[in-house]
């Protein structure tokens, strides 16, 4: 990836969000993650507008719990709540839960928190930072280069993809 | 090395003034007194040889009116080969703090923490193996039980358990975790900031970038690479290098390599134009020089012409004004007339004496000849003549003033033309020099400066300006093309100036960080060991404790009903509770009663007299001391008034623990209670010192007696 691509993704992130406001932006991320999963041959199972957690899906027998948030402008810490950390504990060996953080900086990346990493730090006021190093590397290296090439993909459209267009696609395993 | 204290000597310390010795010899002391007899300033200054004191001024522990000042307790022991030790504790008038010294049976000192390593660790607020009872301390309804035992408890239990370190260890984990936080948290603010100010700048140059790029130099052309603008900017120079006759610079960069060659097209193009210039700039000053002559000598010609005209009109009214007359003429008529006018006047002035002198004297005959007249007649005739002279005399000086104004008039106009001739004069003479300069500058021997030949000169000149003015535009152009060469690698230079810095700011966000973020990593993960590590001590020790609390609530207990006796509430029960975030256990004391009434545990404080709940508070003591027989090297068991608030009859069930401690450790204890002491039941009679506290008094201090 080269960085005017990541500059281009910066710019059509913040104009996006300008554009729709913080709360849709969230949402709509949220289905652009799950395709990016997707993409990664995890099955999406749930994206959900309300309640815990945001998306479920399953990937080799393993079921995957993410709760998801958009980190833009300058304030970019993030207080983990309690229930934030409950909705992504594994119920069993075969879970994994991560909490997935879009640092919409330069350059954007996916950060994606595994629960036993996050386990210890409820009502911390944790920085983009802390994120980035508590963060699985692999995972959020792969997710932020899929979900680049959906965004550079469909630049044009990007702004019509609604969160219930995003869910119903990505839940048929329809890609965008 | 296991001690007992075989004398106390007391100076300066609280009611003491005077040393006074107590010789113990090894064996367990009982102090017997009434109150306020020294007693527990017997017990304190153990303690205080011992410990010392902290979080308070030990100010406190000097007699006021002791006359050295000097503070001083010493604790003779003997150790396990019957050598003797000293613990020694001084309080120097005007020191800030107490010092304790410990001397060998070789009388060399000796540090703390080698010969009594727990008290170095355990002082007296922790301390349990040295065990200080007293008034103060008992539990009282202001004072919850719980404050003062519980850690009691707790220190009991975790050294039973030998895990005594482990909640410190919990604690201290607590402060590191939370400096690591905070360590954390000012590393990760201290990378986003970076972070953000590359961003910021990176936004920056983009900007620039996407500005620049909207009228690039090159065109729609590629943009050159760096060695494409390298190698043209040496191309320059080297060709203006060959025009100035210099060798080319081979250590420069691109920059000063541009900025050389603007020094070097100016050089070569200066002079010239400078020449030029100056060419252009005498010619014109020339050009303006005729013209203004010219406009002058024009002016001049003017002014002369206007004087000649003047003067003529001047001259016409000369003339008019003499009317063929001269001068002189006017003058010698003026005076004429004035001589007549005076004549006249002296007339009018006779006659009128005489009408004067006719009418006042009434003279029939002439005043002069004597002749008769007729005074009438002569009345007439006098007046008949004035009739006739005074118009006359009128006529004259209308006359006179006539010439008068006429005379001045001419004056004024002579003097006038007089002027007049002097100022054409001068612009004659002036146009003359002026006329003179034209000459020389037209270059005309003889001929007279026209306005033609004028013309011509001028014209001329505007040519040879043309011309120069043209060669002049050529050089610029030639310097100009120079320069447009050097804007565009300047431009150029820029260009990459801009994206060699975009490129250094995307590198930074990309890789510059990463020593940073490597150790910030470290950082996190040493603090989730240090959690984990809290985690699994936490885990443990509630587990060890879970296990243990039965059997310890057991052992108390034991001890504590056969202090009490209690019917109801009779078994003790240590609970698990939680503080420091749920990492550190606490441990709660609660009794519980077997009497089938199915109660919870309960909070002893608000279930037990006081009786119960004094003898509660000595159950650690007994329990401890079981525990711990052979680990201490001072193994003293301190009680001040243990039986306040007990029944007489529980008073031998309290001995009786005593004796079992009494095995190992050596108890001093005092009580106002002797006659309820019956030691001999208990212990034997070698194995104990008795003193008795007999009196007290200010100068001489407690009365004491061995015995």
């Amino acid at each position: 990836m080269k960085w005017d691509e990541y500059y281009n993704v910066y710019l059509i992130l913040h104009d996006l969000c300008e554009n729709i406001g913080n709360s849709d932006f969230g949402f709509r991320i949220q289905g652009l993650l799950a395709h990016a999963l997707s993409r990664l041959g995890i099955k999406i199972f749930e994206v959900n507008h309300q309640g815990h957690p945001d998306i479920i899906g399953e990937v080799e027998n393993r079921r995957v719990k993410l709760e998801v948030e958009a980190a833009i402008g300058k304030a970019r810490k993030r207080t983990i709540e309690k229930e934030d950390i409950e909705a992504i504990k594994p119920d069993n060996k075969n879970e994994r839960g991560y909490f997935a953080v879009l640092d919409c900086g330069l350059p954007p990346e996916w950060l994606l928190v595994n629960y036993q990493r996050l386990k210890w730090r409820s009502f911390e006021s944790l920085s983009i930072i802390i994120l980035k190093s508590l963060s699985d590397k692999e995972f959020s290296n792969k997710c932020t280069e899929q979900f680049f090439n959906l965004v550079l993909l469909n630049t044009k459209r990007l702004s019509s993809f609604t969160f219930s267009i995003l869910r119903d696609r990505v839940l048929r395993g329809e890609e965008l | 090395m296991k001690f007992r204290i075989n004398s106390i000597a007391i100076e300066g310390f609280k009611g003491f003034t005077d040393q006074q010795a107590i010789q113990i010899s090894g064996k367990h002391l009982f102090i017997f007194g009434s109150n306020g007899y020294g007693k527990s300033s017997i017990m304190e200054a153990i303690r205080w040889c011992l410990f010392g004191l902290t979080g308070r001024p030990e100010e406190i522990v000097r007699n006021q009116f002791y006359r050295t000042g000097d503070c001083f307790v010493e604790l003779e022991l003997i150790d396990q080969n019957g050598d003797p030790w000293k613990i020694q504790r001084r309080f120097s008038p005007g020191g800030a703090r107490s010092r304790m010294t410990i001397l060998d049976p070789q009388g060399g000192e000796r540090a703390q923490s080698e010969v009594f390593p727990f008290l170095t660790s355990l002082g007296p607020r922790e301390g349990t193996y040295i065990v200080f009872g007293g008034p103060s301390q008992l539990p009282s309804r202001s004072r919850p039980l719980e404050s003062i035992e519980i850690s009691d408890f707790g220190k009991i239990i975790y050294a039973y358990l030998r895990l005594e370190n482990v909640p410190d260890l919990i604690e201290k984990l607590n402060k590191l975790i939370e400096d690591q936080k905070e360590e954390e948290r000012q590393l990760a603010q201290e990378i986003e900031e970076e972070e953000e100010n590359i961003t910021d700048e990176l936004k920056e140059v983009e900007k620039q970038l996407a500005s620049f790029l909207q009228e690039p130099p090159w065109g729609d052309a590629e943009p050159p690479t760096s060695t494409q603008t390298k190698r043209k900017t040496k191309k320059l120079i080297k060709q203006l290098s060959q025009q100035k006759g210099q060798e080319s610079p081979e250590d420069l960069n691109g920059e000063n390599l541009l900025n050389l060659a603007q020094r070097w097209i100016q050089d070569l193009a200066a002079p010239e134009q400078e020449e030029l210039n100056k060419k252009i700039s005498e010619i014109k000053e020339q050009q303006s020089k005729v013209k203004e002559l010219h406009r002058k000598l024009q002016e001049e010609n003017q002014v002369i012409k206007n004087i000649e005209r003047q003067n003529g009109e001047i001259e016409r009214k000369r003339r008019n004004l003499l009317d063929d007359n001269d001068p002189d003429g006017f003058r010698k008529e003026l005076e004429n007339f004035n001589r007549k006018i005076e004549q006249t006047s002296l007339l009018i002035e006779i006659i009128k004496k005489s009408q004067l002198y006719l009418e006042n004297h009434g003279t029939k005959e002439c005043f002069i000849c004597l002749t008769k007249i007729d005074k009438k007649k002569l009345r007439g005739n006098i007046e008949q003549r004035l009739k006739q002279v005074e118009p006359h005399k009128l006529q004259n000086i209308q006359r006179r003033d006539e010439l008068k104004t006429s005379l001045e008039e001419l004056t004024r106009l002579d003097e006038g033309l007089e002027r007049a001739k002097q100022i054409l004069k001068q612009h004659q003479d002036e146009y003359g020099e002026k006329e003179t300069l034209l000459y020389k500058i037209l270059n005309l021997e003889k001929e007279k400066p026209t306005p033609e030949n004028i013309n011509s000169f001028l014209k001329n000149l505007e040519e040879q300006v043309a011309e120069l003015e043209q060669s002049l535009e050529s050089k610029q152009e030639y310097r100009r093309n120079w320069e447009r060469k050097i804007i565009r690698l300047r431009e150029e230079i820029r260009f990459h100036r801009y994206r060699d810095k975009k490129q250094r700011f995307e590198t930074l966000l990309e890789i510059g960080l990463k020593p940073v973020e490597e150790r910030f990593d470290e950082l996190v993960e040493f603090r989730e060991s240090l959690e984990e590590i809290r985690q699994v001590l936490s885990f443990e020790l509630k587990e060890k404790l879970r296990d243990a609390l039965p059997l310890i609530s057991k052992i108390m207990t034991k001890v504590y009903k056969h202090l009490t006796n209690q019917v109801s509430f009779d078994r003790v029960q240590i609970e698990l509770g939680e503080q420091s975030g749920g990492f550190s256990p606490k441990l709660l004391v609660r009794v519980v009663s077997s009497d089938g009434l199915n109660l919870p545990p309960l909070d002893p404080e608000q279930v037990l007299n006081g009786q119960a709940l004094s003898a509660l508070r000595l159950v650690p003591y007994f329990v401890f001391s079981r525990f711990q027989r052979e680990a201490w090297e001072l193994d003293l068991l301190l009680l001040d008034d243990p039986t306040q608030s007990f029944d007489v009859q529980r008073i031998d069930l309290l001995l009786e623990e005593l004796g079992t401690a009494a095995n190992h450790a050596q108890l001093i204890i005092a009580t106002h209670e002797e006659e309820h002491f019956t030691l001999s039941k208990f212990f034997k009679k070698e194995e104990i010192s008795i003193i008795h506290t007999t009196g007290f008094d200010i100068r001489g201090g407690p009365h004491i007696e061995m015995g």
